[in-house]
């Protein structure tokens, strides 16, 4: 656990959870196809992770876009069971603070530092929904 | 930490940080149902999320309800297991038990009296009848509108509801000073359902503070002008920024407001929105920004609408075989501007042709003569859905409608070319069947 480093944030959802690091910059649309629902992966084209799955990921989600069924996006790969494992929410909103609880996974969000410029892709990250914290490690070899 | 993800479940859990009254937690218990103790659940995980101290009691809920397409995910035919998965978040099957407040239905997937023209199955009308009746027994009432506010569903000043119209409710937070969250589909339910809602967000005084100061330097003048007006607003601030207009400009009436907000909550998630002068929370600017200093002012020239048209609708000449009008749904009186049109004149036979409003508002605009005019010159008057909401896009190369939110969704779900323009040029091309270019 050399390299770690800690992000204070705040817990959105209980319990804890650990995984690859998925950096979503352009979250997805409220509206329309946002993932392909057997298997979890981006499905907008123009979206900087168009064709990745977020399938057992830490789900970084860069806020919300558009539409009231933004939720519903999250709901329905959650269902389907190609839902994100955990989710990191840098700043929260309602249609956010709602996504945490369709999703039904850990989350943390109103993070103190900036996550964007410490995660990449792939890097381990440990989730804890209950004490609103992130522990980011190298990537386990 | 070692390789494999994994996380610890926890399953139901009933221990919230946000502060519940005595009234709360007896419905949490179950005492008053397993729905509202289900919703009340969702609730308070989502005063959770976001962090709010409590919750408030709502009056008022507008709800998106019915066979919509996106609840296929599920395959079950029971809708009360897919009513509890998908509304109530429980995968336990939960029945529907009488709502806790007034609520109103938003635009379902068909138009019950027109859904043969449509091309909807029978099945499909009939699944959407059930999801329907279960709501009408559970007390809500059937408005099928997206502008809730055309047809009764008016918050005062001060007033908590929840609404699942991202357009209405930006209208209603912004001209009478109500008070909601553009949360979700899910929690407006639960809402309706537990008659609480997170007191967040935008039911806080403080959080209703202006934030960006928009200098209108574009002499807006049609509903088509305000229309692109919001959708350059929404692109230029961030999200949840709440934008106060001013500048010199004639006040918008009632259309041109209902499509500012539209597209501004299209292209950004704008939630409130100060007009100085003419909304009641702005009689100053002082007063819209609670006395703060704005984060930023930002200028929208005529330059800017002019941009703004030239990317989201196609540009040139094309041959049209569907306009669509009345996103959101049109009032009586944009259906009369229609009416009155068409009069003497004949659609395209290659043409089809479609007006989208409520049904209350159908009703008075039959009474009046104006579905008579529309039809007779070959168009239809519909209801209570939009092509969007019920995914009836015609099968056509190319296509035009009157309003950007419509226009740029359904641009993003087809093939064809999709022009974006005021609602006379989308007559004309009605009748000629020929979209035309040229300037704004």
């Amino acid at each position: 656990m050399t390299d770690a480093i800690v992000i204070k944030g705040r817990g959105a959802y209980p319990g804890i959870a650990e995984g690859e690091a998925l950096l979503c910059m352009d979250s997805v649309p409220g509206w329309g196809v946002a993932f392909d629902t057997r298997t979890g992966a981006i499905d907008e084209p123009g979206n900087s992770l168009y064709g990745q799955s977020v399938k057992g990921k830490v789900l970084i989600l860069n806020g919300s876009r558009g539409s009231t069924a933004f939720a519903t996006q999250f709901h329905r790969i959650r269902v389907a069971g190609v839902g994100p494992i955990a989710l990191v929410i840098p700043r929260i909103d309602s249609r956010t603070g709602v996504v945490c609880v369709v999703s039904r996974v850990p989350a943390v969000t109103d993070l103190e530092s900036d996550i964007f410029s410490v995660v990449q892709n792939g890097d381990w990250l440990r989730v804890d929904g209950d004490a609103g914290s992130i522990l980011i490690a190298r990537k386990p070899s | 930490m070692k390789a494999g993800a994994r996380r610890t479940y926890r399953g139901d859990f009933m221990s919230f940080r946000v502060q519940l009254t005595v009234e709360e937690q007896r419905m949490l218990s179950g005492d008053s149902g397993i729905a509202k103790m289900k919703a009340l659940q969702f609730i308070a995980q989502y005063a959770d999320a976001v962090g709010a101290d409590r919750l408030v009691e709502i009056k008022k809920a507008q709800i998106f309800i019915g066979a919509h397409h996106y609840l296929r995910t599920i395959t079950s035919n029971d809708i009360d297991e897919v009513i509890a998965e998908m509304y109530l978040n429980t995968s336990d099957r939960v029945v529907l038990e009488k709502l806790s407040c007034f609520t109103q239905t938003d635009t379902t997937p068909l138009d019950p009296e027109n859904w043969q023209k449509l091309g909807i199955s029978r099945e499909q009308y009939e699944l959407d009848g059930r999801y329907r009746q279960r709501f009408r027994q559970a007390g809500a009432a059937e408005g099928g509108s997206c502008a809730a506010y055309m047809i009764g569903f008016i918050p005062m000043m001060g007033e908590h509801y929840v609404s699942t119209e991202s357009h209405a409710l930006l209208f209603m937070n912004s001209m009478w000073g109500a008070r909601a969250n553009a949360d979700s589909i899910e929690a407006s339910i639960c809402s309706a359902v537990c008659g609480r809602t997170p007191l967040w967000g935008n039911h806080l005084t403080e959080k209703r503070r202006g934030t960006h100061q928009i200098l209108i330097d574009a002499d807006p003048s049609t509903v088509h002008d305000w229309d692109l007006l919001g959708f350059a607003i929404g692109e230029r601030i961030p999200s949840n920024a709440v934008p106060v207009l001013v500048g010199e400009f004639l006040p918008p009436d009632l259309e041109r407001l209902k499509s500012c907000f539209a597209a501004m909550a299209t292209s950004g998630s704008v939630e409130m929105c100060h007009i100085v002068g003419l909304t009641p929370e702005a009689p100053t600017l002082e007063a819209a920004f609670q006395n703060c200093v704005p984060q930023e002012t930002i200028t929208i020239t005529r330059n800017e609408l002019a941009d703004v048209s030239q990317r989201i609708s196609q540009q040139g000449r094309a041959k049209v075989g569907f306009v669509s009008l009345g996103c959101p749904h049109y009032s009586l009186k944009q259906i009369q501007d229609v009416a009155v049109w068409l009069h003497g004149k004949k659609v395209n036979p290659n043409v089809i042709f479609q007006v989208w409003t409520a049904l209350p508002i159908k009703t008075s605009a039959a009474r009046s003569g104006f579905v008579q005019e529309i039809e007779r010159a070959g168009g239809s008057v519909l209801t209570s859905t939009c092509p969007l909401v019920s995914q009836t896009v015609p099968d056509v190369p190319a296509m035009a409608f009157d309003s950007l939110k419509q226009g740029r969704y359904v641009s993003a779900c087809t093939k064809a070319r999709v022009f974006i323009g005021p609602v006379e040029r989308c007559l004309e091309a009605a009748v000629s069947g020929v979209w035309t270019g040229g300037m704004q």
